[in-house]
């Protein structure tokens, strides 16, 4: 684990000797401030732990950092911190650990937390609470895919990316990507249906 | 249409590419509902995402060396454990050595014995162990003794 939280400034280093061109991520303060927000977005909801998300959000830039020079800029930037962190994410829910503290963190997000930071928007009591039921089975309908799907379905719409970003991001073919999200999307247009479904009254 | 018949459905790429655009095609009431109830239900899901993920953001950089923290406790947590099976077993081990030493110390005032005074020693027990019949003859006069009173 990352021994320390790295803060914008400390990651404001000068370009290693012999580096010709400008990287994107000599100004790695800028890279920071920019992604980190959206990262850790994608991995709270990807892990749904807050303590979890943010080691790995942080082992995401450390690692950035470090192998910047193998970034070669045959996709963006956006992509390569994804796929680093992609990679992180993959390697930590591999183990038991992982599942155990899963289990067990104080940290942890559940569907009531997301649920309830819905925006009013104006709506009445009722409309509020059949949205944030709603919201609760999307939630527990993500909970449910792969990880694979979880995380396409994440990058398509929470993240609004668009289909061939998310292939290169995840380096699939763009086929495999869309079966992946239209598996996802029919779950959740299958509990959604049901839950919409007036039940016949007796 | 024969929307009327049988409520048809989008299909799951029609559906994905109109979540995000405007709606221009024409669609069923069946199709379009289910549409604005997904596009909704999509949008709430990604506000209410966004806003928990900066909360859980703020609060984790208001605190964030708790994971460093909990490790940390862990670690002691587990090095005591190790010390708390350890240390019998090195009670056990530390006796034998104890009374060597306790006993030692009381034999160190014992002054030191010459050779010769031990044997001396040793020659007066024997000499004292030995029975007084058994003691040797001194001289040829005490023998005779006996048969002078007889006389």
């Amino acid at each position: 684990m990352l021994q320390e939280t790295l803060e914008p400034a400390d990651l404001t280093l000068l370009p290693p000797r012999g580096a010709s061109a400008a990287s994107p991520f000599d100004d790695m303060a800028t890279i920071h401030a920019l992604y980190e927000p959206r990262l850790f977005r994608f991995l709270l909801l990807s892990v749904r732990d807050r303590d979890l998300a943010l080691t790995l959000t942080q082992e995401t830039f450390l690692k950035a950092w470090r192998t910047r020079s193998s970034f070669r800029g045959e996709c963006s930037v956006a992509s390569w911190i994804t796929r680093i962190a992609l990679n992180l994410l993959r390697s930590h829910t591999r183990t038991e650990h992982f599942r155990f503290w899963k289990r067990a963190a104080a940290t942890a997000v559940d569907a009531d937390d997301i649920a309830g930071r819905l925006p009013h928007n104006s709506r009445s009591a009722e409309e509020l609470l059949i949205a944030r039921q709603s919201l609760a089975q999307v939630w527990k309908c993500v909970e449910q895919l792969t990880s694979r799907q979880r995380t396409i379905f994440l990058l398509r719409f929470v993240e609004e990316l668009e289909l061939s970003e998310i292939a290169e991001t995840l380096s699939l073919p763009l086929p495999t990507v869309k079966t992946h999200l239209y598996r996802g999307l029919d779950r959740l247009r299958a509990a959604h249906a049901a839950l919409n479904t007036p039940k016949e009254r007796p | 249409m024969n929307s009327q018949k049988a409520p048809q459905l989008l299909t799951t790429e029609e559906l994905d590419a109109l979540l995000f655009q405007p709606t221009r095609a024409r669609l069923t009431i069946a199709q379009s509902d289910e549409l604005t109830s997904l596009r909704s239900v999509l949008t709430d899901f990604r506000a209410a995402s966004v806003i928990a993920a900066e909360h859980h953001y703020h609060r984790a950089s208001i605190t964030p060396t708790r994971s460093r923290t909990t490790s940390v406790f862990w670690a002691f947590a587990a090095a005591a454990l190790l010390v708390s099976i350890a240390s019998p077993m090195a009670f056990r081990h530390h006796p034998a050595p104890t009374p060597a030493i306790a006993t030692a110390s009381p034999q160190q005032p014992i002054p030191a014995i010459s050779d010769e005074v031990l044997l001396a020693d040793i020659q007066a027990d024997l000499d004292a162990s030995v029975p007084s019949p058994m003691l040797p003859l001194t001289n040829s006069t005490t023998t005779k003794s006996p048969t002078q009173r007889t006389r």
